[in-house]
């Protein structure tokens, strides 16, 4: 079984590779089992993941569990019913499909666009305020050339960048439209670098790839 | 990273929801000209002319601000693709978001008095994993052979791939994500790519909205305010790497206890 | 009640929860119990959103459903996506149980372990002894509990025995399919889309690296030493390369980079405020 594995597991790599010459049959079936499979494993792994061990277990009583002598190792807490009330909400999501009761699903659509509202409003403050205060950098570091050349830059292109992404504020002068085009010739310096740092990622993971089908799959077959 | 709020941040919450407050009361007349949104229509118009399809696609973007935005520029170019007459298919990685996306193309077509226009069916799951997705995604951009793609919304190792697949048809495309690695890469693909937070800023510039653009406005201004912020720190930051006695820094805002 | 007012209120209140719980100091969350509950308060509403994986599933079978039934074309595809996606719910949910039944015998050892410990008479040794000897990873050793004391230190033959239930292999149909679906299908065929990337990033770079405006030249040269300061050919040639990379990221990179964040971040927290108070005129951008 584990060498009719590998077998069809070099067979859907190449047909994933047969993409780059053109869009092909052999592609197509691979791309729609990928699919498939796909939207038969997700599902289960997030109930097997996320809601039963989490919600639909403890909502149950899935973990009680009795002692030999009869005595309850663990008695059901009754606040677990209440996880009733987010399961009923996610059914919610289907009554698109019901049109008199259609709004329903506009309410569990407004209750995670809520959700993740106030988490957004959180995430902000816990992780974007300390980049901004890690961005005090002294321009003058005593001893240091290096360091107080380097903190210049940083900050200079921090501002530039914010600078030039100010959307709303009209300006026709020389400063104006130097500061943005500034900012932008360093945005592009920041795209190259980001560019360049995953060029060697991307290389190592189709260098795994023909790794597994000379050795593994090649070898599997003969 | 902050757990808790303290009195400074708290203060700083109250001040930012006063200025969105202020702003979308206001609502503001000028917002940059962004030409990668002015290619919005020239790109549907192409594609109508070609006798193409578009398609939308909000990569990974799960239900948050992110989607929320695209949803604005979905509207417009649903909108586009209605008068135009040309297929909008718009493929999907996530089911909560898919829901919403139905609803807000449904009533673009609905606004230009064009409901029978919309199929649900060009709404296309294809995969909650992200390779799936994309393979899908690339599947489907050749076979229909799109005349413009946008991609809008969050994107992760997968966007390089979305982005060739357009490529390889010819098709016009757009593209914006908040992600600067993935930025890089639809700048090396794409005809036209929005950096980072014009994502948020190209719905209010292709509506004449005054609430979404207040909401630029607003982004703005609190922009200024952290701007200078940064400013202030770095003197006192300057001025206590000098004067060692020097011990004042905007940070007690945020890091003082209760 | 119109509505629209109580899918505002619903909207409103799901995100006050994470904003109060992020407001009030830590001291008073532990006071009123937020700290408490904010775990199962948390995966209550992821709940929510994972419920709506059905809306995916039902996309899928109508679309390639009807091409199916219909014979239209494509059909032939659309019937490969359908037994791929019966055939690995139905491994999923047998794996599933087989996981499960390993796992609910792993955890009547665990019990068995906290009873021992807590065994005070020598009915309840015998009774423990009685159930050591229904599993078969214990059988032989509940002769071995003479006394209380035994049995009261005797975690480690529990803890012993449950780890055998953990790793054990039980080799099943069932498995191998679900074997077969996933490391011969979902995880190879993902690994090639990624390395795709590796065509892809070439062609790209060619694309995009031409000098032809000052904002190319600069990303091309940005790229290019960064990765000679990565490669350990070009690093042969000169060790320099190596401080300029790391300079580059760690500087003007990552300063650009927290521009860009601070700003999509604020951005981010105004869209927020929309959406948690509904503040939209009419739908997505209609205009008035």
């Amino acid at each position: 079984m584990e060498t009719a594995t590998v077998v069809f597991a070099g067979i859907g790599t190449l047909a994933i590779f047969s993409f780059l010459i053109k869009e092909n049959p052999f592609y197509r079936f691979f791309e729609h089992l990928f699919i498939g499979v796909a939207a038969g494993l997700l599902p289960i792994l997030t109930i097997r993941n996320l809601l039963y061990p989490n919600v639909i277990g403890p909502l149950i009583g899935a973990d009680i569990q009795v002692f030999p002598d009869g005595e309850i190792a663990n008695p059901y807490n009754y606040w677990n019913l209440l996880f009733i009330i987010p399961l009923i909400f996610g059914l919610f999501y289907y009554a698109v499909f019901i049109p008199k009761v259609s709004w329903l699903s506009r309410l569990v659509i407004g209750i995670s666009l809520g959700y993740s509202a106030g988490l957004s409003i959180k995430g902000f403050f816990a992780e974007m305020i300390p980049q901004v205060l890690g961005s005090f950098k002294p321009l003058v570091v005593p001893g240091s050339i290096g360091d107080s050349v380097n903190n210049s830059i940083f900050v200079i292109t921090l501002l530039l960048v914010m600078y030039y992404f100010f959307c709303t504020f009209k300006g026709e002068s020389t400063a104006h439209n130097g500061a943005r085009y500034t900012g932008r010739l360093l945005l592009m310096v920041c795209f190259g670098a980001f560019f360049g740092s995953t060029v060697m990622a991307r290389m190592a993971l189709l260098v795994e790839r023909i790794q597994f089908l000379v050795g593994e799959w090649w070898t599997a077959i003969f | 990273m902050i757990e808790h709020a303290t009195p400074g941040i708290i203060a700083c919450l109250l001040i930012v929801s006063l200025v969105i407050y202020r702003c979308l009361r206001a609502g503001t007349s000028y917002v940059r000209r962004l030409p990668a949104v002015d290619a919005v229509y020239e790109a549907v118009g192409r594609s109508a002319e070609l006798g193409r399809p578009v398609s939308f696609s909000t990569g990974l973007s799960s239900v948050g601000p992110v989607l929320y935005a695209a949803m604005g520029i979905l509207h417009a170019i649903a909108q586009a693709c209605a008068r135009y007459r040309t297929k909008l298919f718009i493929p999907q990685n996530d089911p909560p978001a898919m829901a919403i996306v139905e609803s807000v193309t449904r009533d673009a077509y609905r606004s230009v008095g064009l409901s029978s226009q919309f199929d649900p069916r060009n709404i296309v799951f294809l995969s909650e994993e992200q390779f799936a997705f994309a393979s899908g995604y690339m599947g489907l951009i050749h076979r229909e052979r799109v005349g413009a793609a946008f991609l809008f919304g969050a994107f992760a190792g997968e966007s390089l791939i979305l982005a060739e697949a357009g490529q390889q048809v010819g098709a016009m495309q757009v593209a914006a994500s908040v992600s600067p690695e993935q930025v890089a890469f639809f700048i090396a693909t794409c005809d036209y790519t929005l950096i980072g937070e014009e994502l948020f800023a190209a719905s209010a510039y292709l509506s004449d909205d005054p609430i979404q653009r207040g909401s630029v406005r607003a982004q703005d201004l609190i922009k200024v305010g952290v701007f200078f912020l940064i400013v202030i720190g770095v003197v006192c930051a300057s001025l206590q790497a000098v004067f060692p006695s020097f011990t004042f820094s905007p940070s007690f805002l945020f890091t003082g206890g209760w | 009640m119109n509505k629209e007012i109580i899918i505002r209120l619903f909207t409103f209140f799901a995100g006050l929860y994470f904003v109060v719980e992020f407001i009030l100091p830590k001291e008073i969350n532990e006071e009123i119990g937020l700290v408490n509950i904010h775990e199962s308060v948390s995966y209550g509403f992821l709940a929510i959103g994972a419920m709506a994986f059905g809306l995916g599933i039902i996309n899928l079978i109508r679309i390639h459903g009807s091409k199916i039934i219909f014979l239209q074309k494509g059909a032939f595809y659309s019937l490969v996506l359908l037994l791929g996606f019966f055939s690995m719910t139905f491994f999923a949910i047998g794996d599933w149980k087989l996981n499960m039944e390993s796992s609910k015998r792993a955890a009547s050892i665990g019990l068995l372990q906290k009873f021992a410990e807590k065994v005070e008479t020598t009915d309840k040794l015998e009774l423990l002894k009685l159930e050591m000897k229904k599993i078969p990873e214990l059988r032989d050793r509940a002769d071995s509990l003479a006394t209380l004391e035994d049995a009261n230190k005797s975690s480690i033959i529990f803890q012993e025995a449950s780890q055998k239930v953990v790793n054990e292999e039980t080799s099943s149909w069932i498995k191998d399919g679900y074997n077969f679906l996933n490391k011969g299908v979902f995880v190879p065929l993902g690994a090639a889309m990624f390395s795709l990337l590796g065509f892809y990033i070439a062609a790209a770079a060619y694309r995009a690296f031409r000098v032809k405006s000052l904002e190319a030249s600069l990303m091309m040269i940005a790229a290019v030493l960064v990765v000679c300061g990565q490669t350990s050919f070009t690093l042969m040639i000169w060790e320099g390369f190596s401080p300029i990379r790391n300079w580059l990221l760690q500087v003007p990179n990552s300063a650009a980079f927290r521009g860009i964040a601070i700003g999509a971040g604020v951005a981010g927290l105004v869209l927020a405020f929309r959406m948690w108070f509904s503040i939209e005129s009419g739908s997505f951008g209609r205009k008035k």
